[in-house]
């Protein structure tokens, strides 16, 4: 799951925001940072960090848990 | 956002729902094909969020010299009949030129450093059909190289893309297509695409299952299509996987061939006892000896065991996949976790429902102007190596060329204002209450995925487990959805999203309720043989009498026949 987006390195160039297909990360209008908003729907897909140019992103390897089948 | 929001309105001649595999290659042969505009949509941005990007880029691909009776003849089998076997042939005799075609976009396939030839491996359940891996492009490999050169190829032939824009439904009127309408998930506001054709290749259900990064896929374009009158086939034919429980790993089929174990509680190597090809086996054939250990009371848990697998095979997942799978071996690594050394707690996980639209050899639906690809199309059951990619390539192609001609002769569309407005309200049917009343839609996804997820809906069914699912999908659209917690424009796509999920859930329940047998992906406790009485499809469509027809497979025009399902020794496949 997403563990964070390092203000100081990020360039504000947005590809994270795009290349998250669960709308977990948003720019801030504001700072013109990215961040991270949803981030309980994060799916652990490594999109948004193998995106930034700058290496600000850092995704944990370990899942939220869905129901088992049993 | 809501009702009251100025209407948005885009003129295109051919609309593609969805940005992956299958609408990518349907825009480059639109383009290739005289069609003035092209507009690509989708609910995240259009190459790089999909299924597509994260996939492996296993591909199938019928080399000049392979023989295609053979091959066409495994998939026959690989899907007990129940094959649309003019696809299938068009698909494999296509594929060579896709594979060129990639390379003439900038793909680079990696060699055999010693002979030069492509890299090519078995596709588990299909020998001998074999798949091509290792596309590369530039930096990227894999699921990312492939979608980031269509994406370039597309834009340069002038493709207009407009992500982040949920699509809600289909505008059908007098038997026709005319567009489109939905919302941008951002700003709320509604959107109009007036089309001349459309393409639907935006589905697939996961119900955002535990199957790595699946999330994203909840039966949209499936929803869209059965709200708008379009047949849908095979529904019943869902591809439950296995996972690791607490992280994401994709390449199950390559380790299993290499000789990792699945084992029970008890430690036991169990496959060997259902399948002679043990833990090798067709996914369908694993997850129901884990359900038949459950019930012997052998699991949960149950476990992936890699110890034996050589040291090198983490070194070769991290060179030669592509996209997330290298990063995430790594992020464990960092961990202390090497999961290609370890004995790892495993499961079922849904992911992919292999049914879809019904098209015909064109990828043309029951509605004018409606064609289907990707995993929205139906092409039959069955979760191969190699075969999802090639599939998409192939449906994506022709959804785009059939689409060229029909728009040749086409009238402008002209979709009725009565009938958008209508969708419009149908569309807006929540209001976003930011006082967080109502039941959370995380708990809404939870009761779905429990009923969905257990062994006996989709792994495993029988009359009365099937029945009682049904009772479950009654109460959530009664009780949970009119009670939902909504509370931003983040949660009001979820809601969209969570209604499409329960739409495709009713369908997967009603699908597997008829058909009365076990075949491919669908297993019926209290009908476990394979009846050659049931090689037909199970048409679901809104519009017919009882919602749904039977549907005989054309065997005149097919190469291979109901008897060569059955070996010579008189086994079943199944």
């Amino acid at each position: 799951m997403i563990e964070s987006i390092d203000p100081e390195l990020c360039t504000g160039c947005g590809g994270c925001d795009l290349a998250c297909p669960m709308d977990v990360i948003y720019m801030n209008p504001e700072t013109e940072k990215a961040e991270i908003l949803y981030w309980w729907d994060c799916m652990t897909c490594f999109n948004c960090e193998l995106e930034c140019p700058v290496d600000a992103i850092y995704v944990d390897p370990i899942k939220n848990k869905t129901p088992q089948p049993w | 956002m809501g009702v009251h929001d100025p209407e948005n309105v885009v003129n295109t001649d051919l609309l593609i729902i969805g940005g992956g595999f299958g609408g990518l290659f349907a825009a480059s042969k639109a383009k290739q094909n005289g069609v003035r505009d092209v507009a690509i949509v989708d609910k995240g941005d259009v190459a790089r969020t999909g299924q597509s990007r994260l996939a492996a880029g296993a591909t199938i691909y019928l080399f000049p010299g392979d023989d295609l009776e053979e091959w066409a003849r495994c998939i026959f089998l690989g899907q007990k009949g129940l094959c649309h076997q003019d696809m299938v042939e068009s698909f494999l005799e296509q594929s060579f030129a896709r594979m060129r075609e990639l390379e003439s976009m900038g793909i680079v396939f990696r060699k055999h450093p010693e002979t030069g030839e492509y890299i090519r491996l078995n596709s588990r359940g299909l020998v001998p059909v074999k798949m091509t891996i290792g596309p590369t492009y530039k930096k990227m490999m894999g699921g990312t190289a492939l979608t980031t050169v269509l994406r370039e190829a597309v834009r340069r032939a002038g493709v207009r893309f407009y992500p982040k824009i949920f699509i809600s439904d289909l505008v059908v009127r007098d038997g026709r297509v005319h567009g489109a309408v939905g919302c941008h998930r951002r700003s709320g506001d509604f959107i109009v695409f007036k089309a001349g054709a459309v393409v639907v290749a935006a589905s697939d259900c996961s119900f955002r299952g535990n199957y790595c990064c699946v999330e994203a896929t909840t039966g949209d374009g499936f929803a869209m299509a059965f709200r708008a009158g379009v047949d849908l086939a095979d529904m019943e034919q869902m591809v439950v996987n296995t996972a690791p429980l607490s992280y994401n790993f994709e390449g199950t089929g390559p380790v299993a061939q290499a000789g990792a174990r699945f084992l029970n509680a008890r430690d036991e190597d169990f496959m060997p006892q259902y399948r002679p090809e043990g833990s090798a086996a067709e996914i369908n054939h694993i997850v129901q000896a884990m359900a038949r250990e459950y019930q012997k009371g052998n699991g949960p848990p149950f476990f992936f065991d890699f110890r034996m697998l050589p040291e090198q095979m983490e070194e070769m997942f991290i060179n030669n996949f592509g996209g997330w799978m290298p990063r995430n071996l790594i992020r464990l690594k960092e961990k202390g976790i090497r999961v290609l050394r370890e004995k790892v707690p495993w499961a079922p996980a849904l992911q992919t429902l292999r049914g879809g639209i019904k098209t015909d050899l064109h990828c043309l639906s029951n509605v004018e102007g409606l064609f289907a690809a990707g995993t929205a199309q139906s092409m039959g059951p069955g979760l191969f190596n190699g075969w999802s990619s090639g599939r998409c390539f192939w449906s994506g192609a022709t959804a785009g060329l059939s689409a060229a001609r029909y728009l040749k002769q086409a009238g402008a569309p002209s979709p009725d204002p009565g009938l958008t407005q209508h969708l419009r309200q149908a569309l807006f049917n929540r209001k976003i209450n930011g006082d967080g009343r109502g039941k959370p839609l995380a708990e809404i996804t939870r009761r779905l995925q429990r009923c969905m997820f257990a062994y006996d809906t989709s792994i495993i069914k029988n009359q009365a487990s099937l029945e009682k699912a049904a009772t479950e999908a009654a109460a959530i659209r009664e009780e949970d959805l009119p009670s939902a917690q909504v509370r931003d424009l983040h949660d009001f796509i979820q809601f969209k999203e969570t209604e499409n999920m329960l739409v495709t859930m009713e369908l997967f329940i009603r699908s597997s309720l008829l058909r009365q047998e076990s075949r491919a992906d669908h297993m019926r406790d209290d009908f476990p043989e394979v009846d050659t009485s049931w090689l037909k499809w199970i048409v679901l469509n809104k519009d017919l009498k009882k919602g749904y027809c039977f549907e005989e497979l054309p065997w005149e025009k097919y190469r291979f026949q109901p008897g060569d399902l059955t070996p010579p020794q008189g086994k079943s496949h199944d």
